[in-house]
């Protein structure tokens, strides 16, 4: 008499022999292991960010042109020697612009290569399964052998994914921990580089902490002071002329400008702080094997929001540039 | 003896750019307060006094982010390794795949041998070579014979 076990068809038979083999043989490797799909979110949205972030570091030297727009000169001939310029650092400031880019796309090609990663699939073997199941139906076997090899196809798809995923999760773990002091550093150095904590403080009116090196914002308040000297003391002398009403006018929208790149910098601030945070919370909690839909969602969330404001402060620039 | 030059840091040309723009925006509120006391060319002075040093704050702000750059040189580095991890990883992931269908196509192969239906070898034969070089062309003319040509780097899997 037969027993339940040989009485069952020969696919079943292996699978059921096959997949607990599997199962147990990756189970280390699914352990404190990333959420793939997590990686790939945190990939994506990083990603929408990439396009806007990078017009700031143009306006380093863009900053220190307008500075030189805002000069008086005494009625008469040009005076000799000509009056110093506000700012004589042009061709340094391009300099740290193109620094600045190159160092916002290592840190954006980690995490592109991060995402491409987490998302490469073994999807190879599934466009040739089909292909042998129907290779050996037309060479004539019959139905249990076909279905054997159906199994067979089926049980080395999910294999090779299975496979494939345990090697992703370990190792994208092992380059989270090894980058992750490293992304924390270069993104407060991104941060830094156009708006310390200091600046962000200053600007909201509230206690400036010492520290943090110089930034974008610090060019932008040099900017500010040339340009009130520039518009406030012809308006102080003749504030209710037509010419002075105009005069007005031109400084309130200049005024506007740069509030709006002012915006733009606290934003971008904001923006890497928040992708810094964001690798430390996949980190973190690949290391807790602490993943769930809701958290995927979280890391979408805090990205979005930072990445919004970046977009709508830069885009109120190209309209005011415009 | 001439004492050697010594580069910036961060903060302290931070410190300096900040003196330098506090003192401009001061010589900026005097002019203004004293709008109607100065005379042109005392304005004309005064304003390139201010232009004077917020020039020397923007040195001293370029100086300071050369400086915090110079800083991240090896944080980079870091980062372009962990990013070539990952690429070496996307590339192990394509070969682990291949590996996958080959071992596929072999245990495929045995089963085809094991049923004793030539046409079945014939078809398990194909799909190995499909497998291994990616390309069924050579299969009709490897049908027969190459069977046994293929089996032995299946066994070594």
């Amino acid at each position: 008499m037969k027993n339940n076990f040989s009485s069952r068809n020969s696919p079943d038979r292996a699978r059921i022999i096959v997949r607990p083999l599997v199962c147990m043989l990756l189970l280390p490797f699914l352990a404190g292991c990333p959420d793939l799909t997590q990686v790939q979110q945190f990939a994506k949205a990083a990603d929408g960010a990439k396009t806007s972030i990078t017009a700031i570091a143009s306006d380093f030297k863009g900053s220190c042109d307008r500075q030189n727009l805002y000069v008086h000169l005494p009625p008469g001939p040009p005076p000799n020697p000509p009056p110093p310029q506000a700012c004589s650092s042009g061709d340094d400031l391009t300099k740290v612009g193109n620094n600045l880019v190159a160092e916002q796309n290592v840190l954006l090609e980690y995490i592109d290569t991060l995402g491409t990663f987490a998302g490469s699939d073994a999807s190879g073997f599934e466009k040739e399964a089909p292909t042998l199941n129907t290779s050996f139906k037309t060479a004539g076997l019959d139905t249990t052998q076909q279905a054997m090899a159906s199994a067979a196809g089926t049980l080395a798809s999910d294999i090779t994914k299975m496979a494939t995923a345990g090697y992703r999760e370990k190792k994208i773990l092992e380059i989270l921990k090894d980058a992750d002091p490293a992304v924390t550093q270069l993104t407060t150095g991104l941060a830094d580089q156009v708006a310390t904590q200091a600046d962000v403080a200053a600007l909201s009116g509230g206690a400036a902490p010492p520290g943090g090196g110089t930034s974008y914002l610090e060019l932008l308040g040099n900017e500010q002071v040339v340009l009130n000297s520039y518009y406030q003391i012809p308006l102080a002398k003749d504030p209710n002329s037509a010419a002075g009403i105009l005069l007005n006018v031109q400084y309130q929208s200049l005024l506007g400008q740069l509030q709006a790149r002012e915006n733009a910098a606290v934003a971008y601030r904001q923006l890497m702080i928040s992708i810094g945070q964001a690798h430390a919370k996949l980190l973190a909690d690949a290391q807790s094997g602490d993943f769930d839909k809701a958290s995927v969602q979280k890391i979408a969330t805090d990205l979005a929001q930072p990445i919004s404001d970046m977009t709508n402060a830069i885009s109120t620039l190209v309209q005011d540039a415009r | 003896m001439a004492n050697p030059t010594m580069a910036l840091t961060p903060v302290q040309a931070q410190q300096l750019a900040q003196e330098y723009h506090d003192i401009a925006a001061a010589i900026g509120a005097y002019r203004l307060a004293q709008v109607n006391v100065l005379t042109d060319a005392q304005q004309y002075q005064l304003q390139n006094q201010q232009l004077q040093c917020i020039q020397y704050s923007t040195t001293f702000i370029t100086a300071g982010l050369f400086a915090q750059q110079a800083d991240l040189a090896a944080t980079l580095q870091t980062i372009k390794q962990q990013t070539a991890v990952a690429q070496q990883g996307i590339s192990a992931i394509n070969t682990v795949d291949k590996v996958m269908q080959i071992v596929t196509a072999t245990a495929v192969l045995g089963a085809s041998i094991a049923s004793l239906n030539p046409s079945a070898v014939a078809s398990g034969v194909q799909g190995l070579i499909t497998a291994v070089t990616g390309s069924a062309a050579a299969a009709p003319a490897a049908a027969g014979a190459p069977a046994a040509a293929a089996a032995p780097p299946a066994g070594s899997h």
